[in-house]
């Protein structure tokens, strides 16, 4: 038994030994590919980036080192303003709220953002909040208890030894109450991380939005390619766009 | 000029009609292929409207698409009864359609709903569905027809049909216990739901009932009237069509039933597969546009040897006309000329013809595929097809005419008749 939890926690990550019934689903995972989401409804205009954490900092792991942290601390605030990834053209478009949500590090302690209604409001706070958690309690929570071996063995270690505790910790008030909503978010954090962004922009003249240009690809050369699902007033459809061509056209949904 | 070409051409009318016809053929496969792509497109991007999110078992989401929407293939596997309730208590989702497959008709699909799908299903340019004769179910055994089964099998509001196990066109087990009453026709919408028929999911429940045991037995099965009585409450379906409040909820919708604990659902949104789906088909259509293309260059090579065949036995008329006073660049533009007139008549042709295939074939497709192929003006792609064909035509037509043109006098005199 103590075997089969270890493989599970292996398996599916750090947080779930607790409830689950398709414990050993893993979401796809493509370095240098990622997600991007844009819807158009009435006035606003919602984006949502998700891509491994490999595409913005070259790793996926906890950040070991200080330069390491500073990277992420410093690819956190970039995300954080999004002035410098998506430039509209026409629109009026000002941007609303801001929210992150990250699998690296461990951190599950973020998940009173993910009842099914986001609001608006907490997504500043949330970000540093995020990042406070990260090095606070889980330096001193992990940290002082594991040493460096905890990045290498973490998976096996939090099965055998650690199940328990998580259990409790985690058990009641995480993967119950949130089990639908966020497993692919922290399933994947022994091995891969992810970083999702969301970006809600309020526009003044909605209609004359033409196209956003987006400069992740000269930002971070990691990203090779993003797929673009991009839903507005007349339909759905499907953008590829690469380093070579960055523009998102809205003519076909608008 | 043109009256002089115009009597040359016609002077040796059985090659000239033979170049002709070869350009004809190859710009109405151009132009036939050309629309085929483009209708099947229309044909499929207006089949579903107004859904924001498709919903079945964790497969593949271009196969989710045509087994749920297009009911081409079948589905991996169903969505349990608990799941729906449960994605339909979602706050963010405003309505939800079940779709439920599986079993035939006469080689028809039959599709167990609810009342919702004739409330929400939106076709083309978000039309709703609208009833020609009769009315929605409202019995276990009701069923609404698509027009297309109506037409085909003759079928009227009152008639009665048998449902059988299965969706082969011949059925080992049919469900002969419960037959069901048509209550209702549809308009035809030119989508696949001209070619289904409709049927509660209580009904779909019913003619199940005496196959639980595995197979039916003749002349034992349960009566329409108990089955009335019995309370049933479907355990699967297919797929679901689910509309939003709000489309800025999509993605994160779609997120959380992609990553729904109790059972591995796949959630899609419809326009999005639909262009996955293009980029696999753009493959095949390539290849077919290549070949049309090639199909067109031999019609003009075609067109290229008739005239320089021909200017061998008009040595002497290339002659004749010099003698009487026309320059080389006369001679010059009369073979141009020649070669424009069998070009665009290839073209007026062509053009006919492709219309006469559409005509003829668009039967058949909707017959065959439901995918509607209507008569329609050339598109501005034809235009620009047709525009290039004229031209490589002409260009075509330069390379005699520029022989021509450097011998016609020298080479007319000298020859010995």
């Amino acid at each position: 038994m103590k075997i089969f939890v270890a493989l599970a926690a292996v398996a599916v990550g750090y947080s779930i030994t607790a409830s689950a019934q398709t414990e050993r689903d893993l979401d796809s995972h493509v370095h240098g590919a990622a997600n991007l989401n844009v819807a158009i409804a009435d006035s606003a205009v919602f984006i949502e980036l998700n891509t491994p954490w490999n595409n913005l900092v070259g790793f996926e792991h906890a950040p070991r080192t200080d330069e390491q942290h500073a990277l992420v601390d410093s690819v956190l605030q970039q995300l954080k303003e999004p002035g410098q990834l998506f430039v509209f053209d026409g629109g009026d478009c000002r941007i609303d709220s801001v929210m992150l949500e990250n699998t690296m590090t461990e951190n599950d302690t973020h998940d009173e953002d993910h009842d099914g209604e986001h609001g608006h409001g907490h997504d500043d706070e949330h970000g540093d909040e995020h990042d406070d958690e990260h090095d606070d309690e889980h330096g001193d929570e992990h940290g002082d208890e594991h040493g460096d071996e905890h990045d290498d063995e973490h998976g096996d270690e939090h099965g055998d030894e650690h199940g328990d505790e998580h259990d409790d910790e985690h058990g009641d008030e995480h993967d119950e109450e949130h089990a639908s909503e966020k497993s692919n978010e922290s399933d994947e954090s022994s091995t891969h991380s992810t970083v999702l962004a969301t970006y809600a922009y309020n526009c003044g003249e909605i209609t004359e939005l033409n196209s956003i240009d987006l400069s992740l690809f000269s930002l971070w050369p990691g990203f090779n390619e993003l797929d673009v699902q991009l839903i507005g007033e007349t339909g759905q459809t499907l953008v590829e766009l690469t380093p070579e061509n960055t523009m998102l056209s809205l003519d076909s949904v608008q | 000029m043109i009256s002089v070409a115009w009597k040359s051409l016609r002077s040796r009318w059985s090659t000239a009609l033979l170049a002709l016809l070869a350009i004809a053929m190859s710009v109405a496969l151009i132009l036939t292929v050309e629309k085929i792509r483009r209708d099947a497109r229309t044909s499929f991007t207006q089949t579903v409207s107004g859904t924001d999110l498709i919903i079945g078992a964790r497969s593949g989401s271009v196969q989710l698409l045509l087994y749920s929407v297009f009911r081409i293939g079948n589905a991996t596997s169903n969505i349990s009864w608990e799941s729906v309730e449960d994605i339909k208590s979602r706050n963010a989702i405003d309505w939800v359609i079940p779709l439920s497959l599986g079993d035939s008709h006469a080689g028809f699909r039959v599709l167990g709903t609810n009342l919702d799908y004739f409330e929400h299903y939106r076709y083309a340019d978000k039309r709703a569905l609208s009833l020609a004769s009769g009315k929605h179910f409202d019995d276990v055994f009701d069923a609404v027809i698509g027009s297309e089964v109506a037409s085909q099998l003759r079928y009227e509001v009152g008639d009665n049909i048998v449902v059988a196990h299965g969706t082969g066109s011949v059925a080992l087990v049919e469900h002969d216990q419960q037959p069901f009453t048509v209550s209702g026709i549809l308009e035809p919408t030119g989508t696949p739901v001209d070619r289904a028929i409709h049927v509660s999911l209580q009904g779909i429940e019913a003619m199940h009932i005496d196959w639980r045991n595995g197979a039916t037995v003749k002349g034992e099965g349960t009566s329409a009237e108990t089955i009335r009585n019995m309370e049933l409450k479907p355990t699967a379906v297919t797929a679901l069509l689910v509309g939003l409040k709000s489309r800025a909820t999509v993605f994160r919708e779609q997120r959380a039933i992609n990553t729904y604990r109790e059972e591995p659902l796949l959630a899609i949104l419809p326009g999005v597969a639909l262009q996955e789906l293009w980029g696999l088909v753009s493959v095949a259509e390539n290849a077919l546009m290549i070949v049309s293309v090639f199909v067109v260059i031999a019609g003009l090579v075609n067109l290229m040897s008739v005239l320089l065949s021909g200017l061998n036995e008009r040595r002497r008329e290339m002659a004749v006309l010099r003698s009487v006073g026309a320059r080389p660049a006369h001679v010059f533009l009369l073979l141009c000329i020649e070669s424009a007139l069998l070009a665009i008549g290839g073209i007026i042709a062509g053009l006919v013809l492709h219309y006469l295939i559409v005509g003829a074939g668009s039967f058949y497709l909707q017959d065959r595929f439901g995918l509607a192929v209507p008569l329609t003006l050339p598109q501005q792609a034809d235009i620009q097809i047709l525009v290039g064909v004229a031209f490589a035509g002409l260009i075509a037509g330069m390379i005699p005419a520029l022989q021509a043109y450097r011998k016609s006098l020298a080479d007319g005199l000298s020859q010995k008749v």
